[in-house]
């Protein structure tokens, strides 16, 4: 079992926070964000971008592909330059990394389940190598080789093939073991109920999801994690309630209070619904003076700064209404 | 212990004030210099111009230390510590030594508070260049009690060395 050094005084985060803010100053505004969907198209994104931090990775892409890649890099230097360089603890940047392996996993996962190449489905941006999950040949650290096996053993039928359906519910659960893992080995009190919340909010996501595919409340069950700040039976006995007294259960949970009932139980509105959750809390961390609050408050918001990018770029290549774009871009800036 | 308590001498009251005096507003001092430098060498690692106007802030939470000092110095000073050992009874040591206890003890606390404060401005120097003079006046109002401590603590020496 690793050991992982405790962070306890705020003192160590100074250096780190300084630099959170001057780089805060430098996240996309909510006027590039509109003046990105209003461009008439990639090439004009593009312009605007090169006024940005992203300028530079964006400058010889042309197809989605390429800004995918040109995205990625963005989000692998800002844990290079970021997350590795300022003298942060190790359970802050172990953080997000592992659950970019656990994205990994999954991709290798999923990918023998339906028999295609893990090659797009697996990125470099995870504590472990990413030639590790191409390769079966590869070893996987311990840790993660074991979380492998207990995934296998939960989606594997009697003949050892893996059912591609239950692959996300079981690295979802292995996942948010580790996070809280982390997070509790941290002595954080922010990046444990970070965790917790995340747990949640996977685990009102899944209550959905199960509810729109109209899963039993056993079949539900399965996709449900443990570690949240509330347990998993909750879930389980809400899922049996009608929807509306299922969605008003859902609003009164701790961190969910004051949310639209209508769209905690749609599947169509609860990802933005949740990462407007998220962008709240993460925007009050940002105003703590100092400690592990605002670091890790400006990493989740580049990230989403990243996606909401990657959104607006891709969408608008393949020809996504502008409605629907702005419906996304709603949720973080 | 109870006896190498009470068999100090009264000079050795008086250095131990002194001592404490200089060691709690240094303790103060070099945990809030450290708090705000880490801040603001984070803020100048991206954007070296906001090296001036940190400065001052940085150097805020030092003022407790140079207090502590000037408390050692001035226990020195009124009671002829200069001019060789002085004459003083126990009972004149303790009060020489209770009356360092306000600087030991305020600019200890008020150093590391008035680095933490110092953080949080820094932050508003980082984002806006036009608000390092308001960034300033929080950090300094923590002063006010290092300041109101080191006044006490130089009254009583002056009223006992009189």
């Amino acid at each position: 079992m690793r050991t992982i050094r405790p962070i306890a005084d705020p003192r160590r985060y100074g250096f780190a926070v300084g630099r959170v803010r001057v780089l805060e100053t430098r996240l996309l505004s909510r006027a590039t964000f509109e003046r990105l969907l209003d461009a008439a198209g990639f090439a004009d994104q593009r312009r605007i971008l090169s006024e940005t931090p992203y300028g530079g990775y964006l400058e010889t892409a042309d197809t989605p592909e390429d800004i995918e890649r040109a995205l990625d890099r963005t989000l692998a230097d800002l844990y290079a330059d970021f997350l590795e360089q300022a003298n942060l603890p190790e359970p802050i940047v172990l953080y997000f990394r592992t659950g970019h392996d656990f994205e990994n996993l999954r991709g290798r996962i999923k990918a023998e389940a339906l028999g295609i190449p893990a090659d797009d489905l697996v990125v470099g941006l995870g504590s472990v190598p990413r030639e590790a999950f191409l390769s079966p040949e590869a070893t996987l650290p311990e840790h993660m080789a074991e979380a492998e096996r207990r995934i296998r053993a939960a989606i594997a039928d009697e003949d050892d093939n893996l059912d591609p359906d239950l692959v996300d519910a079981a690295v979802d659960a292995e996942m948010y073991a580790a996070l809280t893992k982390i997070a509790g080995d941290s002595r954080s009190e922010f990046l444990r109920d970070l965790a917790g919340f995340g747990v949640d909010t996977a685990n009102v996501r899944a209550f959905v999801r199960a509810r729109a595919k109209g899963l039993s409340a056993a079949e539900a069950e399965r996709m449900f994690v443990s570690g949240g700040n509330v347990e998993r039976g909750w879930y389980v006995a809400s899922y049996r309630l009608p929807l509306e007294e299922a969605a008003d259960r859902i609003v009164r949970m701790q961190g969910f209070r004051g949310s639209d009932p209508g769209a905690m139980t749609d599947v169509s509105r609860i990802d933005i619904a949740v990462a407007r959750l998220m962008a709240a809390r993460v925007h009050a961390a940002g105003m703590v003076a100092v400690g592990p609050e605002p670091v890790v408050a400006y990493v989740l918001a580049r990230r989403a700064e990243i996606e909401t990018l990657r959104v607006l770029l891709i969408g608008k290549m393949a020809g996504a209404s502008k409605g629907v774009l702005r419906a996304r871009l709603k949720d973080v800036a | 212990m109870k006896d190498f308590v009470l068999g100090m001498t009264g000079v050795e009251w008086a250095f131990f004030g002194a001592a404490l005096a200089a060691i709690g507003g240094g303790i103060g001092s070099a945990i809030g210099i450290t708090s705000i430098s880490n801040a603001a060498t984070g803020i100048i690692s991206e954007d070296s111009e906001k090296f001036g106007k940190l400065l001052p802030l940085a150097a805020m939470p030092g003022t407790q230390g140079i207090y502590g000092f000037i408390t050692a110095l001035l226990v020195f000073i009124f009671f002829g510590f200069f001019g060789g050992v002085p004459e003083l009874t126990a009972t004149e040591g303790l009060r020489v030594f209770f009356s360092c206890l306000p600087v030991a003890f305020l600019c200890m606390v008020s150093g590391i508070y008035q680095g933490a404060t110092a953080v949080g401005a820094s932050g508003m120097v980082a984002k806006r260049d036009e608000d390092a003079g308001k960034s300033l006046i929080f950090p300094a109002l923590v002063e006010t009690y290092a300041v109101l401590s080191l006044i006490v603590t130089v009254l009583m020496l002056f009223v006992l060395s009189r």
